[in-house]
């Protein structure tokens, strides 16, 4: 099934606030990871964003509709 | 109208102001995660969003300098940015964006490490204000 623009966009931030409310748990176990969040789930982590596709891809996943993030390591934190 | 945008990343200690978008090219779209940064003046294009989105690598823009190292910057014109607004409603907006292409295999890693970022041109020429009270936990984009 094909979700327009607007659901995507929905869902997409509603797994965003899912990652943040639980973001303590999930950093714990995937750190230093790429993760693949949708349907407020953590649908897959690899090492780096290659082979997190390649394991989208062997889930039916359409890579376009997760939310990707990276996971970092414990007291890292990023400045632009 | 209203485009809300969450304070934090991870850890409420992790201050960024972010959400999510789609990202449009005339052939593909993508979700992404952006971060407003009032300290770029360019919308950055995550490499990874970028190879989701199948935009070329063809008009040369300015060099990027992060830190210490400089990366080749290309130009993208037709990218459009959809936001969810507050009201439950969806906006869109193109705007011209740098995607950072790493020169070598060792520098992938380093170059997709950067996100996607709404830069300070975005403010200025699709004409939104900036509405931030970090302690309170509220911020958006208001047009």
């Amino acid at each position: 099934m094909v979700l327009s623009d607007l659901a995507l966009l929905t869902e997409s931030m509603e797994d965003l606030e899912w990652f943040q409310k639980y973001a303590k748990d999930i950093c714990k176990e995937h750190e230093g990871e790429v993760i693949a969040i949708k349907n407020k789930k953590v649908v897959a982590s690899a090492p780096n964003t290659k082979i997190l596709f390649n394991k989208l891809k062997d889930k039916g996943i359409e890579e376009s509709e997760v939310i990707i993030e990276k996971i970092p390591e414990k007291n890292e934190i990023i400045v632009l | 109208m209203k485009i809300k945008l969450l304070t934090y990343l991870e850890e409420k200690e992790n201050l960024y102001l972010n959400a999510t978008a789609l990202l449009k090219t005339p052939q593909k779209r993508t979700t992404t995660k952006f971060i407003l940064d009032t300290g770029s003046p360019e919308t950055i294009i995550n490499y990874t969003d970028a190879l989701r989105l199948n935009i070329p690598f063809i008009t040369k823009g300015k060099i990027i300098k992060m830190g210490s190292r400089k990366f080749q910057g290309y130009e993208y014109g037709r990218l459009i940015f959809v936001f969810l607004t507050e009201d439950g409603n969806k906006v869109e907006e193109n705007i011209k964006v740098i995607i950072l292409r790493p020169t070598g295999l060792s520098e992938i890693e380093e170059v997709d490490d950067i996100p996607t970022i709404l830069g300070m041109n975005f403010l200025r020429e699709r004409e939104y204000k900036l509405f931030c009270d970090v302690s309170k936990e509220i911020a958006y984009l208001e047009k």
